[in-house]
């Protein structure tokens, strides 16, 4: 089956007399240096409160979906990840990536900004992206490099490992398909 | 005295004027000569400096400048005034296809890593079979829970 290429021409749209910058979609963007917005998420990170980082992960899989022209879920993973992995770039998020570990899938972003905050918000903002990708809630927690893909329920425990120093072989080993 | 008395007394005055205006010059500058000099005191005054020494009558002050009348402020225009069109308004379009600074060829890192580092020790990842759509890899991910 033929999948639509990623197709980046008018992907935003500079309004000059109005002094906006919109997506495809119509949703105004703030563009920002890094360095203003990483205190910003830094702070948020710290309160705990990191809603708006899944807000935008969950708007750019909405844009990200769009831009298939087909419900993702009944898509390839390569056609997904192609079109997830163009709108994250236009974004600034760096260069996403999957990668399967036995039945689990882990994400990683390349030359993603850094906040100082052990991935945390880069998890964040994955977990918004994938959960609108998927249409189903997903957790992409931070081990070292990677984001495993888990769900909600498994995500504490899965963090708590990460915590302690495990890598994700080992914490995919000590996982297994629920009956 | 009447005004006759007073046009006759002139004019005899100015007669004897032009008959000796020498003497007369003279009678009336050796007073002020010698008054003058009885008036010298060391230090000589701003105005005989200024003549050469000889005193001549100050001349009228000049009216003293009426101060003028607070006039009420008018009122100032606005500190900045609104700028004009320089050139004649023109709707900007929105642009339409902003280039994209990402090339628009097909995502080479599309492919999936499978890293080759196992997961594989327990029986169930031997058997893993290739997931074909998005939703079952992500589905497959989602149901692992902690053994």
């Amino acid at each position: 089956m033929a999948e639509a290429q990623f197709d980046p021409g008018g992907f935003y749209q500079f309004d000059l007399q109005e002094g906006s910058v919109r997506t495809k979609d119509g949703a105004r963007v703030l563009v920002l240096s890094d360095t203003a917005l990483a205190p910003l998420v830094s702070a948020a990170v710290k309160s705990g409160d990191v809603g708006a980082l899944i807000g935008l992960g969950s708007h750019l899989g909405t844009l990200a979906k769009a831009s298939l022209g087909a419900d993702p879920v009944a898509t390839t993973p390569e056609g997904v990840l192609a079109h997830a992995s163009s709108v994250v770039s236009l974004f600034g998020w760096g260069k996403l990536g999957f990668e399967r570990w036995g039945e689990a899938l882990a994400l990683t972003v390349d030359g993603a900004p850094t906040f100082g905050d052990g991935g945390t918000a880069v998890g964040a903002f994955l977990t918004g992206l994938l959960s609108a990708l998927g249409d189903q809630p997903a957790d992409c927690v931070p081990v070292g490099e990677r984001f495993l893909v888990v769900s909600p329920q498994a995500a504490d425990q899965v963090r708590g490992w990460a915590a302690g120093g495990d890598d994700v072989p080992t914490i995919v080993g000590r996982m297994g398909v629920s009956s | 005295m009447s005004q006759v008395q007073k046009l006759e007394s002139l004019l005899s005055l100015v007669q004897r004027n032009r008959q000796q205006p020498r003497a007369a010059t003279a009678a009336a500058v050796a007073p002020m000569a010698a008054d003058s000099a009885a008036r010298r005191t060391p230090t000589p005054s701003p105005l005989e400096v200024a003549i050469g020494g000889a005193a001549r009558p100050a001349a009228p002050k000049p009216p003293a400048p009426k101060p003028m009348a607070a006039r009420p402020a008018a009122p100032r225009p606005a500190a900045i005034a609104p700028p004009r069109p320089v050139a004649p308004a023109r709707p900007t379009p929105a642009t339409p296809a902003a280039k994209a600074p990402v090339a628009a060829k097909p995502v080479a890192a599309a492919k999936i890593v499978a890293p080759s580092a196992p997961v594989a020790a327990s029986a169930e990842s031997a058997v893993v079979v290739e997931p074909k759509t998005f939703g079952e890899l992500l589905t497959r991910s989602l149901a692992l829970r902690p053994r």
